[in-house]
Protein backbone atom coordinates (compact mmCIF):
# COMPACT_ATOMS: atom_id res chain seq x y z
CA UNK A 1 0.00 0.00 0.00
CA UNK A 2 2.45 2.64 0.72
CA UNK A 3 5.20 1.39 -1.30
CA UNK A 4 2.60 2.03 -4.07
CA UNK A 5 1.97 4.96 -2.93
CA UNK A 6 6.23 6.07 -3.40
CA UNK A 7 6.49 4.37 -6.84
CA UNK A 8 2.67 6.70 -7.33
CA UNK A 9 5.11 9.57 -6.28
CA UNK A 10 8.47 8.71 -8.18
CA UNK A 11 6.08 8.99 -11.37
CA UNK A 12 5.34 12.26 -10.83
CA UNK A 13 5.68 14.88 -13.44
CA UNK A 14 7.41 16.39 -11.06
CA UNK A 15 9.57 13.98 -9.75
CA UNK A 16 10.32 12.72 -12.64
CA UNK A 17 11.95 16.14 -13.30
CA UNK A 18 13.86 16.69 -10.16
CA UNK A 19 15.73 13.39 -11.12
CA UNK A 20 16.33 14.19 -14.61
CA UNK A 21 17.27 18.29 -13.50
CA UNK A 22 21.14 18.54 -13.09
CA UNK A 23 20.66 21.20 -11.38
CA UNK A 24 17.63 21.37 -9.17
CA UNK A 25 18.91 18.70 -6.34
CA UNK A 26 21.53 20.42 -5.80
CA UNK A 27 19.88 23.85 -5.87
CA UNK A 28 17.16 22.40 -3.58
CA UNK A 29 19.61 20.70 -0.98
CA UNK A 30 21.56 23.99 -0.62
CA UNK A 31 18.68 25.96 0.01
CA UNK A 32 17.36 22.93 2.93
CA UNK A 33 20.54 23.67 4.37
CA UNK A 34 20.58 27.40 4.83
CA UNK A 35 17.38 27.34 6.29
CA UNK A 36 18.12 24.76 8.70
CA UNK A 37 21.36 26.68 9.51
CA UNK A 38 18.75 29.77 9.84
CA UNK A 39 16.66 27.67 12.40
CA UNK A 40 19.05 25.70 14.59
CA UNK A 41 21.03 29.52 14.33
CA UNK A 42 17.89 31.17 15.94
CA UNK A 43 17.56 28.17 18.77
CA UNK A 44 21.10 27.80 19.57
CA UNK A 45 21.70 31.76 20.16
CA UNK A 46 18.73 30.92 22.58
CA UNK A 47 20.08 27.88 23.98
CA UNK A 48 23.59 29.06 24.19
CA UNK A 49 21.93 32.41 26.57
CA UNK A 50 20.56 30.02 28.69
CA UNK A 51 23.36 28.12 29.47
CA UNK A 52 25.00 31.28 30.19
CA UNK A 53 27.20 31.69 27.53
CA UNK A 54 25.32 33.43 25.36
CA UNK A 55 23.22 36.94 25.01
CA UNK A 56 22.05 37.37 28.80
CA UNK A 57 19.58 35.11 30.15
CA UNK A 58 17.26 37.70 31.76
CA UNK A 59 17.00 38.23 27.56
CA UNK A 60 15.56 34.62 26.69
CA UNK A 61 12.18 35.32 26.39
CA UNK A 62 13.02 38.51 24.60
CA UNK A 63 15.30 37.12 21.96
CA UNK A 64 12.74 33.78 21.77
CA UNK A 65 9.86 36.07 20.69
CA UNK A 66 12.24 38.74 18.68
CA UNK A 67 13.74 35.60 16.57
CA UNK A 68 10.66 33.38 16.22
CA UNK A 69 9.57 35.00 12.53
CA UNK A 70 13.58 33.25 11.24
CA UNK A 71 12.99 30.11 13.33
CA UNK A 72 9.66 29.93 11.41
CA UNK A 73 10.65 30.60 8.18
CA UNK A 74 14.13 28.53 8.89
CA UNK A 75 11.85 25.35 9.50
CA UNK A 76 9.04 26.20 7.36
CA UNK A 77 11.82 26.50 4.38
CA UNK A 78 13.48 23.39 5.56
CA UNK A 79 10.10 21.46 5.24
CA UNK A 80 9.32 22.51 2.07
CA UNK A 81 12.88 21.82 0.42
CA UNK A 82 12.63 18.01 2.50
CA UNK A 83 9.32 17.30 0.97
CA UNK A 84 10.66 18.21 -2.62
CA UNK A 85 13.98 16.18 -1.80
CA UNK A 86 11.73 13.17 -0.88
CA UNK A 87 9.90 13.65 -3.78
CA UNK A 88 12.33 13.37 -6.28
CA UNK A 89 13.45 9.84 -4.96
CA UNK A 90 10.54 8.33 -2.67
CA UNK A 91 10.88 4.89 -2.97
CA UNK A 92 14.73 5.19 -2.41
CA UNK A 93 14.09 6.73 0.88
CA UNK A 94 11.73 5.00 1.94
CA UNK A 95 14.15 2.29 2.12
CA UNK A 96 16.43 3.71 3.89
CA UNK A 97 16.37 3.12 7.86
CA UNK A 98 18.53 5.92 8.41
CA UNK A 99 15.65 8.32 6.87
CA UNK A 100 12.86 6.99 9.14
CA UNK A 101 15.52 7.06 12.03
CA UNK A 102 16.38 11.68 11.27
CA UNK A 103 12.64 11.80 11.45
CA UNK A 104 11.75 10.15 14.44
CA UNK A 105 14.68 12.43 15.95
CA UNK A 106 12.85 15.33 13.86
CA UNK A 107 9.54 14.47 15.83
CA UNK A 108 11.26 13.82 19.12
CA UNK A 109 13.02 17.33 18.58
CA UNK A 110 9.73 19.17 17.62
CA UNK A 111 8.12 17.60 20.60
CA UNK A 112 11.08 18.38 22.84
CA UNK A 113 10.85 22.13 21.35
CA UNK A 114 7.19 23.19 22.15
CA UNK A 115 6.88 21.88 25.68
CA UNK A 116 9.98 21.43 27.59
CA UNK A 117 12.11 24.16 25.58
CA UNK A 118 9.05 26.50 25.44
CA UNK A 119 8.60 26.15 28.86
CA UNK A 120 12.65 27.99 29.70
CA UNK A 121 12.22 30.08 27.24
CA UNK A 122 9.36 31.75 28.80
CA UNK A 123 10.90 32.55 31.77
CA UNK A 124 13.33 35.12 32.57
CA UNK A 125 15.28 34.18 35.31
CA UNK A 126 18.68 36.26 36.20
CA UNK A 127 21.18 32.60 36.53
CA UNK A 128 19.35 29.57 35.04
CA UNK A 129 18.91 26.55 37.18
CA UNK A 130 20.38 23.45 36.42
CA UNK A 131 17.47 21.37 35.32
CA UNK A 132 16.92 24.60 31.95
CA UNK A 133 20.84 24.09 31.83
CA UNK A 134 19.85 20.49 31.37
CA UNK A 135 16.74 21.09 28.83
CA UNK A 136 18.82 23.78 26.72
CA UNK A 137 21.74 21.19 26.60
CA UNK A 138 19.25 18.44 25.12
CA UNK A 139 17.60 20.87 23.15
CA UNK A 140 21.24 21.06 21.20
CA UNK A 141 21.91 17.40 21.03
CA UNK A 142 18.37 17.14 19.20
CA UNK A 143 18.69 19.39 17.01
CA UNK A 144 22.50 18.75 16.12
CA UNK A 145 21.25 15.05 16.06
CA UNK A 146 18.46 15.77 13.02
CA UNK A 147 21.78 17.89 11.24
CA UNK A 148 23.72 14.82 11.48
CA UNK A 149 21.12 12.43 10.70
CA UNK A 150 20.47 14.73 7.53
CA UNK A 151 23.50 14.35 6.30
CA UNK A 152 23.72 10.84 6.79
CA UNK A 153 20.48 9.58 4.70
CA UNK A 154 22.95 11.25 1.86
CA UNK A 155 25.58 9.34 2.65
CA UNK A 156 23.93 6.19 4.21
CA UNK A 157 22.52 3.27 1.90
CA UNK B 1 52.54 32.00 -9.50
CA UNK B 2 50.18 29.41 -10.60
CA UNK B 3 52.43 26.90 -10.93
CA UNK B 4 54.08 27.16 -7.25
CA UNK B 5 49.88 26.85 -6.12
CA UNK B 6 49.40 24.04 -8.45
CA UNK B 7 52.63 22.65 -6.97
CA UNK B 8 51.41 23.39 -3.24
CA UNK B 9 48.36 21.83 -3.79
CA UNK B 10 49.99 18.73 -5.38
CA UNK B 11 52.20 18.43 -1.89
CA UNK B 12 49.13 18.63 -0.31
CA UNK B 13 47.70 16.22 -1.80
CA UNK B 14 50.51 13.63 -1.53
CA UNK B 15 50.95 14.10 2.48
CA UNK B 16 50.81 11.33 4.42
CA UNK B 17 47.52 13.06 6.28
CA UNK B 18 45.88 13.92 2.37
CA UNK B 19 46.82 9.88 1.80
CA UNK B 20 45.77 9.14 4.80
CA UNK B 21 42.11 10.28 4.35
CA UNK B 22 41.53 9.70 0.98
CA UNK B 23 42.50 5.95 1.13
CA UNK B 24 40.10 5.35 4.35
CA UNK B 25 36.57 4.45 3.80
CA UNK B 26 35.39 6.54 6.63
CA UNK B 27 37.40 9.50 7.33
CA UNK B 28 36.15 11.35 4.57
CA UNK B 29 32.37 10.97 4.95
CA UNK B 30 33.00 11.57 9.05
CA UNK B 31 35.17 14.92 8.24
CA UNK B 32 32.27 15.89 5.35
CA UNK B 33 29.47 15.36 7.98
CA UNK B 34 30.99 17.44 11.05
CA UNK B 35 32.08 20.16 8.09
CA UNK B 36 28.22 20.60 7.30
CA UNK B 37 26.84 20.42 10.01
CA UNK B 38 29.70 22.88 11.77
CA UNK B 39 28.32 25.51 8.98
CA UNK B 40 25.40 26.09 11.30
CA UNK B 41 27.85 27.28 14.23
CA UNK B 42 29.32 29.58 12.15
CA UNK B 43 26.25 30.81 10.08
CA UNK B 44 24.29 30.72 13.33
CA UNK B 45 26.65 33.28 14.80
CA UNK B 46 26.97 35.37 11.70
CA UNK B 47 23.42 35.62 10.52
CA UNK B 48 22.40 36.55 14.27
CA UNK B 49 24.52 39.64 14.22
CA UNK B 50 23.25 40.27 10.65
CA UNK B 51 19.82 40.19 11.15
CA UNK B 52 20.55 42.42 14.28
CA UNK B 53 22.20 44.96 11.99
CA UNK B 54 19.53 44.89 9.35
CA UNK B 55 17.22 45.72 12.42
CA UNK B 56 14.92 42.61 12.05
CA UNK B 57 16.29 40.48 14.82
CA UNK B 58 17.17 41.36 18.72
CA UNK B 59 16.34 44.87 18.26
CA UNK B 60 15.76 44.60 22.08
CA UNK B 61 19.53 44.03 22.91
CA UNK B 62 22.22 46.57 22.42
CA UNK B 63 24.54 45.83 18.91
CA UNK B 64 27.34 45.45 21.10
CA UNK B 65 26.13 43.13 23.44
CA UNK B 66 25.16 40.79 20.65
CA UNK B 67 28.46 40.78 18.57
CA UNK B 68 30.45 40.84 21.54
CA UNK B 69 28.45 37.55 23.03
CA UNK B 70 28.46 36.35 19.64
CA UNK B 71 32.00 36.64 18.52
CA UNK B 72 33.60 33.91 20.29
CA UNK B 73 31.00 31.44 18.94
CA UNK B 74 31.71 32.54 15.48
CA UNK B 75 35.85 32.25 15.88
CA UNK B 76 35.14 28.91 17.37
CA UNK B 77 33.20 27.82 14.97
CA UNK B 78 35.09 29.23 11.70
CA UNK B 79 38.48 27.59 13.75
CA UNK B 80 36.69 24.53 13.51
CA UNK B 81 35.60 24.69 9.87
CA UNK B 82 39.08 25.55 8.85
CA UNK B 83 40.53 22.52 10.09
CA UNK B 84 37.70 20.23 8.60
CA UNK B 85 37.46 21.91 5.65
CA UNK B 86 41.24 21.87 5.14
CA UNK B 87 41.61 18.38 5.65
CA UNK B 88 38.98 17.73 3.12
CA UNK B 89 41.10 19.82 0.42
CA UNK B 90 44.19 17.77 1.75
CA UNK B 91 42.92 14.69 0.68
CA UNK B 92 41.32 15.82 -3.00
CA UNK B 93 44.18 19.23 -3.05
CA UNK B 94 45.25 18.15 -6.62
CA UNK B 95 41.88 17.61 -8.28
CA UNK B 96 39.73 20.70 -5.89
CA UNK B 97 42.49 22.78 -7.74
CA UNK B 98 41.06 22.25 -11.23
CA UNK B 99 37.10 23.24 -9.85
CA UNK B 100 36.17 26.79 -10.24
CA UNK B 101 33.73 26.53 -7.40
CA UNK B 102 36.46 25.90 -4.80
CA UNK B 103 38.39 29.65 -6.04
CA UNK B 104 34.98 31.23 -5.60
CA UNK B 105 34.64 29.78 -2.22
CA UNK B 106 37.40 31.37 -1.39
CA UNK B 107 36.99 34.46 -3.07
CA UNK B 108 33.74 34.97 -1.66
CA UNK B 109 35.06 34.12 1.92
CA UNK B 110 37.63 36.90 1.38
CA UNK B 111 35.21 39.35 0.10
CA UNK B 112 32.91 38.39 4.15
CA UNK B 113 36.17 38.70 5.81
CA UNK B 114 36.92 42.17 4.19
CA UNK B 115 32.97 43.35 4.43
CA UNK B 116 33.49 41.82 8.09
CA UNK B 117 37.00 44.29 8.46
CA UNK B 118 35.64 47.46 6.73
CA UNK B 119 32.75 47.08 9.17
CA UNK B 120 34.71 46.85 12.60
CA UNK B 121 37.18 49.42 11.37
CA UNK B 122 34.38 51.89 10.55
CA UNK B 123 30.89 52.22 11.55
CA UNK B 124 31.23 49.97 14.27
CA UNK B 125 33.83 51.83 16.04
CA UNK B 126 31.13 54.63 16.48
CA UNK B 127 28.59 52.09 18.08
CA UNK B 128 27.64 53.72 21.15
CA UNK B 129 26.40 56.35 19.39
CA UNK B 130 23.46 53.89 17.86
CA UNK B 131 23.94 50.85 20.43
CA UNK B 132 20.53 50.84 21.32
CA UNK B 133 18.84 51.98 18.22
CA UNK B 134 16.26 48.76 16.82
CA UNK B 135 17.40 50.04 13.17
CA UNK B 136 21.56 50.39 13.05
CA UNK B 137 22.28 53.49 10.35
CA UNK B 138 22.50 52.56 6.94
CA UNK B 139 26.54 51.81 6.31
CA UNK B 140 25.82 48.70 9.20
CA UNK B 141 22.53 47.66 7.65
CA UNK B 142 25.17 47.63 4.60
CA UNK B 143 27.38 44.95 5.81
CA UNK B 144 24.87 42.75 7.64
CA UNK B 145 22.77 42.17 4.15
CA UNK B 146 26.09 42.00 2.52
CA UNK B 147 27.58 39.41 5.15
CA UNK B 148 24.40 37.54 5.20
CA UNK B 149 24.50 37.38 0.92
CA UNK B 150 28.08 36.21 0.53
CA UNK B 151 27.40 33.42 2.95
CA UNK B 152 24.62 31.96 1.03
CA UNK B 153 27.34 32.35 -1.85
CA UNK B 154 29.80 30.52 0.34
CA UNK B 155 27.79 28.00 1.43
CA UNK B 156 26.35 28.10 -2.17
CA UNK B 157 29.53 27.06 -3.47
CA UNK B 158 30.69 24.69 -0.83
CA UNK B 159 27.94 22.54 -1.60
CA UNK B 160 28.66 22.64 -5.47
CA UNK B 161 32.05 21.75 -5.39
CA UNK B 162 31.32 18.42 -3.31
CA UNK B 163 28.69 17.38 -6.56
CA UNK B 164 31.44 18.58 -8.92
CA UNK B 165 34.32 16.58 -6.74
Amino acid sequence: MLLRMYAWIDSTPLSIALRHSRVAVPIIETIHLLAIALAVGTILVIDLSILGVGIRRQAVPKITSELAPWTGIGFGAAAATGLFLFWSEAAKMSCKPIFWAKLALLAIAFAFHFTAHRRVTATALPIAPGRERVTAGVSLALWFGVAFGGKAVGLIG
Amino acid sequence: MSQSLLAAFQWLNDTPVGAGIRESTWWYPVLESVHSVGIILVLGSIWMLDLRLLGLGMRSQPVSRVAGRLLPWTWGGFAFQAVSGSLLLASEAARVYHIAYFWIKMGLLLLAALNALTFHAGVYRHVVEWDDAPAPPFRAKIAGALSLTLWVGVIGAGRAIGYVL
